[in-house]
């Protein structure tokens, strides 16, 4: 009786205390989970070619996550094996990641992923994912690094799963909107034919997007639904017009416009159509962006005759010079109390110029470079302010950037074709 | 009796290991068994209206561009063709990152007024189009401010010649309409532009 009831102390003790294994990769563990992810082999021929490119957009994902070390172990398993943990655990793997890839449908593919937690010798993910067009297959992977990454309760990557909207150039004065994922893998024209250039997301849904199109007699604002391609027209004006942003609420938007071929920034309002001048210097003032709850721009003038960043209230008068470093800052992106510009830090008309990111502060001395070499433009903070969108392009290669600042690492997406001329997220 | 508080004791430790063993739990899934869900992408990417679909491998090759080099001693000039008349008007440069005229551009700004306006002597209604233009340095945005500026120069340089402001149309393309695309101080000055276009 007395060992019975040891025995039982000894299961109870266990159970209660049982080692949650997950908790401890992330508070015992100084360097980052080991995870390996394998192919299964004994996934469909036919789906073979998206195997290893479904598998690579993975890993790519979780290096990118910044919460993982992938490791490249060549294991050669079926699906339903049993992994070989100890073997695992020679090589210090924590998790192990094997994917199944199907066809679905006619032209679709269907994935199976299983994770195990290597140091409880346990299945903790069972999972399938299914797309009816095979093209779509970068999705499959950035759901399985989310779920991954989530289960391990690292901080949210989800923003993988969202679209990325940009225009590239193909000809002169011909260019054309795309929608893509992050990896610049998967892409779809939503627009084409002529010059249309610069769009933006019309809200966080991703549902519809301004861009400018110079396809009629005057550059002219558009909105376009992104699901049934209807558009219309927002605003024309002489010489130029770009929506730069969008305020919180998708309300009101901030316009570079030429109406009297003077290029200004202007908030507009989409519910009552009313238009307010913000910047009135006789010069360049372009690229503004929502701060302080939508209530101030901050944006790029020329008025100390090169391109700098400035602030100004809408309705007042007083313009407040917020970068003091660089004599070429053109371009700007707002989070909170950061903002992240491009800065040309060579003055050569004569050959190659270099352009850097560097992230401010408004409201103490913090301010960091994020990059180093090439031409870096077009800052995009994210949603989550964790993370910077960016276009670089060096010789010949246009590549979509992205920076994880709380990593201090930085990603290169090269676009296959074109020119990147402007991107949203 | 020490028997009976032992049992109760064991029974009251069971309940508690239960219970408590419940919120510990760390095996969710057997193996072998279907995945726990199936689940869509295409619940987004699906609907999106457009054409070209694709998933772009790495074989594909970036575009080359079609523009040529520059052959005839860095003179851009635009030809319009009103009514079988041909009307050349050169185009006006301009410095890094400027948007002013230096004097031998004001001077071929002045002639293609002359030219301009004997024209619409002859076509009441004729236009002007000023199309700014910029090289590939500095951001997109910025550019086309800059290019929109540098046609409102060449404007206030028609109309201190005399045009009428009506007749004249201004765009810019920034940096989407260079004239050649070679890495060298030739080709980004043949860039940085104002072209002149008329418009019948």
């Amino acid at each position: 009786m007395i060992r019975s009831v040891f025995l039982f102390f000894i299961i109870f003790y266990n159970t209660i205390f049982a080692i949650d294994a997950r908790m401890e990769i992330i508070k015992n563990k100084s360097a980052l989970p080991k995870i390996v992810t394998a192919v299964s082999s004994d996934s469909i021929n036919i789906a073979n070619e998206y195997q290893k490119k479904i598998v690579q957009i993975i890993r790519k994902d979780l290096e990118v996550s910044g919460h993982f070390e992938n490791i490249e172990l060549d294991i050669t398993n079926h699906f339903d094996d049993i992994p070989q943990y100890q073997a695992l655990r020679n090589q210090n793997i924590d998790l192990y990641l094997v994917v199944q890839v199907q066809n679905n449908l006619q032209n679709g593919l269907k994935v199976n992923m299983k994770l195990y937690d290597v140091n409880s010798n346990n299945i903790v993910l069972h999972r399938a994912y299914t797309t009816s067009s095979a093209v779509r297959y970068p999705f499959l992977s950035h759901k399985i690094a989310i779920e991954v990454n989530n289960y391990l309760k690292a901080p949210a990557i989800d923003w993988m799963d969202k679209f990325v909207i940009f225009s590239r150039y193909l000809d002169s004065k011909t260019s054309e909107i795309v929608v893509s994922d992050y990896t610049l893998t998967y892409q779809k024209v939503v627009v084409k034919g002529g010059l249309n250039i610069f769009p933006k997301w019309a809200s966080k849904e991703q549902k519809e997007f301004y861009y400018t199109t110079y396809n009629y007699l005057k550059p002219t604002l558009m909105k376009q639904n992104l699901f049934t391609s209807e558009s219309k027209k927002i605003l024309s004006s002489d010489g130029m017009i770009v929506c730069s942003d969008v305020s919180s609420d998708g309300s009101k938007l901030v316009l570079t416009m030429a109406p009297n071929s003077q290029p200004d920034i202007y908030v507009y309002d989409t519910i009552s159509n009313l238009k307010t001048r913000v910047t009135t210097y006789d010069g360049i003032d372009v690229g503004g962006s929502f701060v302080e709850n939508d209530s101030k721009i901050v944006f790029v003038s020329d008025r100390l005759r090169y391109p700098n960043i400035f602030a100004k209230r809408i309705n007042s008068k007083g313009v407040e010079r917020l970068v003091y470093h660089g004599k070429n800052n053109s371009q700007c992106s707002t989070y909170g109390d950061y903002i992240v510009y491009s800065s040309r830090e060579t003055d050569n008309e004569f050959g190659d110029n270099t352009f850097n990111l560097y992230l401010i502060s408004t409201y103490s001395d913090y301010a960091r470079r994020l990059t180093t070499t090439g031409k870096n433009q077009f800052p995009k903070f994210s949603a989550n302010g964790e993370s910077i969108l960016f276009i670089k392009n060096e010789t010949n290669k246009s590549s979509l950037g992205i920076t994880r600042i709380n990593y201090n690492k930085n990603f290169y997406f090269p676009l296959k074709s074109g020119k990147l001329q402007s991107i949203d997220w | 009796m020490i028997k009976g508080t032992l049992k109760s004791a064991v029974l009251g430790v069971c309940a508690v290991a239960l219970l408590a063993g419940c919120s510990s739990k760390n095996v969710e899934y057997e193996d072998g068994q279907s995945a726990q869900s199936t689940q869509s992408v295409d619940d987004k990417a699906a609907g999106i209206a457009g054409s070209d679909e694709r998933a772009v491998d790495g074989n594909e090759t970036m575009k080359s561009s079609t523009l040529t080099a520059i052959t005839n001693d860095g003179v851009n000039s635009i030809q319009s063709d009103i009514d079988g008349v041909t009307v050349i008007l050169e185009s006006v440069h301009f410095g890094f990152d400027k948007y002013n005229l230096t004097d031998d551009m004001r001077n071929i700004a002045t002639t293609n007024f002359n030219k301009i306006s004997q024209t619409q002597q002859s076509y009441d209604g004729l236009k002007v189009k000023l199309e700014g233009n910029c090289d590939e340095w500095g951001t997109d945005e910025y550019n086309y401010a800059l290019g929109l500026k540098r046609a409102k120069t060449a404007k206030e340089a028609l109309v201190a010649d005399g045009m009428d402001p009506n007749k004249i149309v201004m765009v810019s393309y920034g940096e989407s309409n260079p004239i050649c695309t070679q890495k060298n101080t030739t080709c980004w000055k043949m860039n940085r532009r104002v072209d002149y276009r008329l418009l019948p």
